[in-house]
C-alpha cells in the first residue's frame, strides 16, 4: 500500500519528475559485519584542523566505523547499523519489519559543526547568554593590549537527532504512520552584536545554543489501482533555552544616558507550527490520472517582549504590547492532470497557491532605543509581510519514436505581497526541450526558457521615504527577463566507455532596474569520461568550469532633506547626482576536478577505491564609477582566491571469508586567502582605536593526512 | 539496476548523491565547493532535502510548501514569525543562501557587503563603496562578518527596537 500511494501522488503531483528512479528505503543494507580500527592525523603547520573536521570527527583513536547487522525470519526482518560509535559524528539505526503487518525504525544521528579550535575571548559567559568583562578592559584603549589573558576555547555545535516511526499496514489498502523527531542544537556560534554606528566597538561572540525541535507526524494513507487518499497531521515545536543575548560593551563600563554598559537582543523565540493536509489521487479514463493536495496550517510565537534596553540610565519606555503576538496562516493547495490519449502524446497541468496569511498585529512605536544606547523617537510600524503565491505549469509531451521526445511547456508565476515595494509580480516562463534517449550509443538532452517577471504597482514613494533611491529595485521582486539554455550529451562508443559533456548558460536582466543587481549571468561547462572495462573496474574523470557575473549599481550621497519628493529634482543635492554612482562587477570562477577509480576483486580477495575532488575559486570586485564621477577613485579589492583538495584511498584484503584487513588515507588541503575573513592582523581593529572585536574565527588554511587501518568481520 | 552498487536502494552508483551527481553537474560542483551542507561528509544527501520520486513542494523538496519551510525544517530558529520581518527572507531564503554550496561565507550567493547592497542603497553606510582602503582601515562594515557585525539579527527580530535587526 506504501509504494502504491506514495507512487501515485508524486508521480502525478510532480508531473515533470518523469522517470521514477528506484525506491530509496532509509534501512541498512545486507549481511552482517563491524569494522575495527585505529586512526591517526597529521597535520601541517598552522593548519585549522577545526576547518578539517567541520562537519565530521576524525580525532585519532581506535574506532568502530561500521555495523551492520541483518536477521531474517519467516515474514520479517530487523536490521541494525552504526557509523562511527563513540564520535562526535556517530549515527545507529535499527528497523523491524513484519511485512504486511507492521514497519518500526528508530535512528540516531549527531551532526558536529567544528568552528574554530583557537578561537579568543575576553568575554566570560557567567550564565548561559550573559556575557561579562572585566571592567578595566572595557574601554578602545585598552582592548588591544588584552588579549595576552583572552581563553582560548574550541567554538563548537552539534545537532543530534532521534526519530522513531511506525507504519502499521491496518489493512491491505491501509496504512497508518505515525514518526516522532527530536533535535537537539547544542553548543555555540558566532555571532555578533554592536552598541551604535560611529565610535561604537561591533563584538563578536559565542552565542550559545540550547534549543529543541520536536516534530510529528501522523497519517491515514488508502490506496488501490484505482486511486489514493491520505490525511495528515504535522507538527513541528521549537523550543529555545537562551532567548536574550547579553554582553559587556567593549567601549564603556558605566551607564548613561546615551551610552550602555551593557547590550542585549532578542535571540530565536519558541515557535509552533502546526499543519493539517489532505491528498488524493484518481485514475481517469483515457490513461489519465488527477491528483490534488490541500493544507492549512498556523505559525505561532507569542514570546514576551524584552524592554527596549538593558540600558539603567534611560527612561522606560512603554511597550506597546507585552508579548510578540506572531501569527501567521498557511493555506496551500496543489492540483495536477496528467494525460496520455495516445501513446506518443503526454499532457500535464498543474495548478498551485500558497498563502502567507501573516495576521501579526502591527507594532507601532513612536519612541524607542537604538542600541541599548541612545533614545530615539519617530516612527516605526513593522511590516507583517504576507503573500499569496499563485503558480500554473502545462507542459505538452510529443514522442513521434521511441528515440525522440519533444517537450513544450508555459508557466506562470503570480504573487500577491503586503508590504513591498512591488505590490504584484507576474512572470511567464515559456520552455522547449528535446531528449533523445533511446539510442543506446547517444542521449541527448537540451532545455530551453525564456521567463519575462514584471511587476506592479511599484511603491517608490516607500523607498525614498526610508532614504532608499527611488529607482531602487530589490532584485528577488523587479523586473527580469531570464534566458536558461542547459545541453547535456552523452555518448557510449561502446558500453564499456562513455563520454558526456553539458553546458548551461544563464541571463538575468533587470530591466528598469538603476539601483541594485542589473544584470546576473552564468556560464558552466562539464567534461566527464567514465570507463568501466569490466563489472570490477570502474574509472572516472569529470572537469567542470563555471562563471558567474553580476553587476550592481549605487550611489554614495546624503541623503534628501526630510527624504521628500519635494527635493527629488533639486540638481543641488548629492542624492540626486549621476556623478556619484558606482557599479560593483563581480566575477566568480571556479574550477573543478574530480577523478575516481574502483578495482573490486579486479587483484585476487583485494578491493581498491580511490578518489579525488579539486576546487578552485578565484573571484574579483571591481568597481567602477561614472564617467565625470566626483566620488574618489576606489582602491580596488585583491581577489578572493580558495582551493580544496580532498582525496581519498581506501584498500581491503579478505584474507578469508570473515575477515578482512585495510587501510584508508584521506588527504585534504585547503587554501584561502580572503581580505576581509582571514588573518586580519589582530582581533581588536583597527588597533589604534578599535571599532570591532573579534574571536579569531577566521578561513585559514590547512593541510591534513589520516591514516587508518581496519579490520573487518563478517558473519 | 541489475547489479546496484549502492547499500541502499539499488542504484546504480555508489550512493544517492553520486547518482544524482551524474545529470545535476552544477550542483554536483558547488557541492565539493569550501562552504557546502555535510554531504561530503556522508551527513547529508541528496534525498536529505529532495525526493527524486516527486513531492507536493517546489523543486522536489521533501518537505513543506515552500523552499522556505523546507529550510526551517531543519533551521527551525529562523522560522518564526517574528515581530520585525525581512520580507526578502520570508519569501525565499534561496534569495541570499545558495543550499549546494558556495565559496562565500555562509553559502551566501555572494559575499557581504556586496550582498546586501544589491537591495540596500541608502545614503550614508548602505550605499558606500568597502574597498580595499576600508579593508585596510579594518572599518567593521566590510571586515569579519561585515554588515551582520551589527545587523545580527537579519533573519528576523523579536526586539521592540528591532527595526533595523541590529538587537
Amino acid at each position: 500500500m506504501r509504494t502504491t500511494f506514495t507512487a501515485l501522488v508524486a508521480a502525478l503531483l510532480l508531473v515533470p519528475a518523469g522517470a521514477a528512479a528506484q525506491s530509496q528505503d532509509d534501512g541498512p543494507g545486507t549481511g552482517r559485519q563491524v569494522d575495527f580500527g585505529v586512526r591517526g592525523t597529521t597535520y601541517g603547520s598552522g593548519s585549522d584542523q577545526a576547518r578539517y573536521q567541520r562537519y565530521r570527527d576524525l580525532r585519532d583513536g581506535v574506532t568502530v566505523d561500521f555495523f551492520r547487522y541483518l536477521k531474517e525470519g519467516n515474514g520479517w526482518e530487523l536490521q541494525a547499523q552504526a557509523n562511527h560509535l563513540g564520535y562526535r559524528d556517530q549515527g545507529a539505526s535499527a528497523s523491524f519489519n513484519r511485512f504486511g503487518t507492521v514497519k518500526a525504525v528508530f535512528k540516531w544521528d549527531q551532526l558536529p559543526l567544528f568552528y574554530s579550535g583557537t578561537t579568543r575571548t575576553l568575554y566570560t559567559q557567567v550564565t548561559p547568554g550573559v556575557f561579562t568583562m572585566a571592567d578595566a578592559v572595557q574601554s578602545a584603549s585598552a582592548l588591544p593590549g588584552a588579549f595576552g589573558n583572552a581563553q582560548v576555547f574550541d567554538l563548537r555545535q552539534k545537532r543530534q537527532t532521534a526519530n522513531a516511526a511506525v507504519t502499521f499496514n491496518a489493512s491491505r489498502h491501509t496504512d497508518v504512520k505515525v514518526s516522532v523527531t527530536n533535535t537537539w542544537r547544542k553548543g555555540a556560534q558566532p555571532y555578533a552584536g554592536t552598541f551604535g554606528i560611529g565610535g561604537a566597538i561591533a563584538a563578536e561572540l559565542a552565542m550559545p545554543l540550547d534549543q529543541q525541535t520536536t516534530d510529528v507526524t501522523a497519517a491515514l494513507e488508502w490506496g488501490n489501482t484505482r486511486g489514493a487518499a491520505k490525511i495528515a497531521y504535522d507538527a513541528s515545536f521549537f523550543r529555545n533555552d537562551v532567548q536574550s543575548l547579553t554582553w559587556d560593551n567593549p567601549a564603556r563600563s558605566t551607564d548613561i544616558l546615551t551610552g550602555s554598559s551593557r547590550g542585549r537582543l532578542a535571540l530565536a523565540p519558541d515557535t509552533d507550527m502546526t499543519t493539517l493536509s489532505a491528498s488524493g489521487s484518481l485514475k481517469l479514463p483515457g490513461r489519465s490520472r488527477a491528483a490534488a493536495f490541500v493544507s492549512y496550517g498556523v505559525m505561532a510565537q507569542d514570546a514576551a517582549l524584552l524592554p527596549f534596553s538593558i540600558n539603567p540610565a534611560q527612561p522606560v519606555i512603554a511597550l506597546p504590547r507585552a508579548t510578540a503576538q506572531a501569527d501567521a496562516h498557511v493555506t496551500a493547495m496543489n492540483y495536477s492532470l496528467t494525460s496520455s490519449p495516445v501513446p506518443m502524446v503526454w499532457f500535464s497541468a498543474r495548478y498551485r497557491q500558497y498563502e502567507f496569511d501573516n495576521r501579526t498585529p502591527e507594532f507601532h512605536i513612536t519612541e524607542w532605543v537604538n542600541w541599548d544606547s541612545a533614545v530615539a523617537t519617530g516612527e516605526h510600524t513593522s511590516e507583517p509581510f504576507g503573500y499569496t503565491r499563485h503558480s500554473f505549469d502545462g507542459d505538452a509531451v510529443f514522442s513521434p519514436t521511441r528515440y525522440v521526445g519533444v517537450k513544450v511547456g508555459y508557466g506562470r508565476e503570480q504573487t500577491d505581497r503586503l508590504h513591498r515595494v512591488v505590490e504584484e509580480t507576474v512572470e511567464d516562463i515559456v520552455r522547449a526541450s528535446v531528449d533523445s534517449t533511446g539510442l543506446g550509443w547517444l542521449s541527448v538532452r537540451g532545455i530551453y526558457e525564456h521567463a519575462q517577471r514584471r511587476g506592479s504597482p511599484v511603491h517608490w514613494q516607500e523607498l525614498l521615504a526610508i532614504g532608499e533611491q527611488p529607482m531602487l529595485r530589490h532584485f528577488d521582486i523587479s523586473d527580469r527577463d531570464r534566458d536558461r539554455m542547459t545541453g547535456m550529451v552523452t555518448v557510449t562508443p561502446v558500453s564499456a566507455l562513455s563520454f558526456n559533456l553539458s553546458a548551461a548558460i544563464g541571463n538575468e536582466e533587470y530591466p528598469g532596474t538603476t539601483f541594485g543587481l542589473r544584470d546576473n549571468d552564468n556560464m558552466v561547462y562539464t567534461f566527464g569520461v567514465d570507463l568501466v572495462p569490466r563489472e570490477t573496474l570502474s574509472f572516472g574523470v569529470s572537469l567542470g568550469y563555471e562563471e558567474y557575473n553580476a553587476l550592481q549599481a549605487s550611489r554614495t550621497a546624503n541623503p534628501l532633506p526630510a527624504r521628500t519628493e519635494a527635493y527629488l529634482a533639486d540638481p543641488t543635492q548629492q542624492f540626486n547626482d549621476p556623478r556619484r554612482d558606482w557599479t560593483n562587477d563581480t566575477t566568480d570562477i571556479v574550477k573543478t576536478f574530480s577523478a575516481t577509480a574502483d578495482l573490486l576483486k579486479a587483484i585476487p580477495k583485494t578491493e581498491i577505491r580511490v578518489g579525488y575532488d579539486l576546487s578552485t575559486g578565484r573571484t574579483t570586485y571591481v568597481y567602477g564609477l561614472a564617467p565625470n564621477t566626483v566620488v574618489a577613485a576606489p582602491v580596488q579589492l585583491p581577489p578572493v582566491m580558495n582551493e580544496l583538495h580532498r582525496g581519498s584511498a581506501d584498500v581491503k584484503y579478505f584474507v578469508n571469508r570473515r575477515f578482512a584487513v585495510g587501510m584508508a588515507y584521506i588527504f585534504d588541503k585547503y587554501m584561502v586567502e580572503d581580505f576581509a575573513l582571514g588573518d586580519l592582523g589582530g582581533l581588536a581593529l583597527p588597533v589604534a582605536n578599535p571599532a570591532l572585536l573579534l574571536m579569531g574565527y577566521t578561513y585559514r588554511p590547512y593541510t591534513a593526512h589520516t591514516t587508518w587501518a581496519r579490520i573487518t568481520y563478517y558473519w | 539496476v541489475h547489479a546496484p552498487k549502492s547499500e541502499t536502494g539499488a542504484l546504480k552508483l555508489a550512493s544517492t548523491t553520486a547518482t544524482c551527481e551524474s545529470c545535476h553537474k552544477q550542483e554536483a560542483m558547488k557541492v565539493k565547493r569550501s562552504g557546502h551542507m555535510p554531504l561530503r561528509e556522508g551527513k547529508m544527501d541528496c534525498a536529505s532535502c529532495h525526493n527524486s520520486h516527486g513531492s507536493t513542494n517546489v523543486r522536489m523538496l521533501k518537505v513543506g510548501n515552500t523552499v522556505n519551510e523546507s529550510c526551517a525544517s531543519c533551521h527551525a530558529e529562523k522560522r518564526g514569525p517574528f515581530l520585525w520581518e525581512h520580507a526578502a527572507g520570508r519569501e525565499n531564503c534561496a534569495s541570499c543562501h545558495d543550499p549546494h554550496g558556495s565559496n562565500n561565507d555562509r553559502m551566501l550567493v555572494a559575499r557581504q557587503p556586496m550582498l546586501c547592497q544589491r537591495c540596500h542603497v541608502a545614503s550614508r553606510h548602505p550605499a558606500t563603496i568597502y574597498d580595499a582602503a576600508q579593508v585596510r582601515s579594518a572599518s567593521n562594515r566590510i571586515v569579519g562578518r561585515s554588515c551582520v557585525n551589527c545587523h545580527s539579527q537579519i533573519h528576523g527580530s523579536n526586539h521592540p527596537a528591532g527595526t533595523f535587526f541590529v538587537r
